[in-house]
């Protein structure tokens, strides 16, 4: 943890936050054996390189990791190891703010359906450009209006529902811009806009990379499509 | 009397978050929805502390924290940051501009009015 953050008590985490250095360092340089050392050391970031390489297929070939980052270019491992900040990011922020634990679903083995609620986003712009997308069921933002205001559910009106979406991703992304930043990559979050659709309308943004993540939240589930160039203004 | 508190975010749930946690703890508690208004609000009602978000669509947490070191009236006024920006780059800035305290949200309550009460004791 960096002194300035440690006085303030400020919470960080060490671990990820490395990783990412090192990646952005070594992505640089291409060198993937190094690449494969880093991945090797997190069971988690290297069974999900391997997932996404396989797109869906048995491992049948026996696929190594050298291979799996072959097949996808050294870029995407960095987006990869974004996403998982962005994992942490989420389920912290529902922790803390909500008091409540998310599950992480598997996105392969499940339909996405219709959103009844909103959508909000978020940009990225600096060295890395990107956007967040966050589908929230209506029963969804209903809940966390009320968990932050302590209102009844029945009482709370549209813009109190709007802003308190807007608030949580808000924290969310600002918590992952952060980590982006102290990892090397300077960039700055715009505002969250928050808009009820039924289907999410992604932006086509040159170059990035599209990831998908879903959570369980009590009966709802959250949709989060994270679109990230990595490689924006290096 | 119980000592005046200023939260300045443009988030209305984060203010009412806030304000219900320390009006519970028996403090007075204003609001301000913006930085520019949150200048104005220090300078009218000299609150014994501020709690001041950063990402603010018209004037940012770091522009109004140099706006009240600058002022007559709020130069020593205790702040305490509240914000999801978290980079060591900000968090230094603000460390420069003499904060009191600095949250990073996600948070708990129980995290801010500890922080509160550190800093008004």
């Amino acid at each position: 943890m960096s002194s300035i953050k440690s006085a303030f008590g400020i919470e960080t985490v060490p671990d990820k936050l490395e990783q990412l250095a090192r990646l952005i360092k070594v992505t640089d340089t291409a060198s993937v054996d190094e690449i494969i050392e880093i991945i090797s050391t997190d069971p988690k970031l290297a069974e999900r390189t391997m997932r996404i390489a396989l797109n869906g297929r048995k491992n049948t070939e026996d696929m190594s990791l050298e291979v799996a980052v072959n097949r996808l270019g050294i870029g995407i491992v960095e987006v990869l190891a974004m996403g998982n900040l962005l994992t942490i990011s989420v389920l912290m922020t529902f922790k803390k703010m909500l008091n409540t634990d998310l599950g992480i679903l598997d996105v392969s083995s499940r339909l996405r359906q219709e959103s009844d609620g909103v959508i909000a986003s978020i940009e990225f712009n600096g060295q890395v450009f990107g956007k967040i997308y966050l589908d929230f069921p209506q029963s969804a933002t209903r809940r966390i209006a009320s968990s932050f205001t302590g209102l009844p559910m029945q009482d709370i009106e549209k813009d109190v529902e709007a802003d308190s979406v807007g608030e949580l991703v808000n924290i969310i992304c600002g918590q992952l811009q952060s980590n982006i930043c102290d990892a090397g990559l300077a960039c700055k979050l715009g505002l969250p806009v928050v808009d009820e659709a039924k289907v999410v309308s992604i932006d086509k943004i040159s170059g990035a990379r599209k990831e998908v993540f879903a959570f369980k939240y009590e009966g709802d589930i959250l949709w989060i499509d994270f679109l990230i160039n990595p490689y924006a203004n290096r | 009397m119980s000592k005046r508190i200023l939260t300045v975010d443009d988030s209305k749930v984060m203010r009412m978050m806030i304000k219900n946690a320390l009006k519970d703890s028996g403090f007075e508690v204003l609001e301000a929805s913006c930085g520019q208004e949150g200048i104005e609000s220090a300078a009218k009602n000299q609150p014994d502390l501020i709690i001041l978000d950063i990402t603010m669509p018209d004037l940012n947490g770091i522009e109004v924290l140099e706006h009240l070191r600058k002022s007559s009236k709020n130069s020593k006024t205790p702040v305490i940051m509240l914000t999801a920006e978290s980079d060591e780059k900000t968090v230094q800035r603000a460390s420069s501009l003499g904060v009191s305290g600095y949250i990073a949200k996600p948070f708990t309550i129980d995290r801010v009015t500890k922080a509160v009460a550190q800093v008004l004791n």
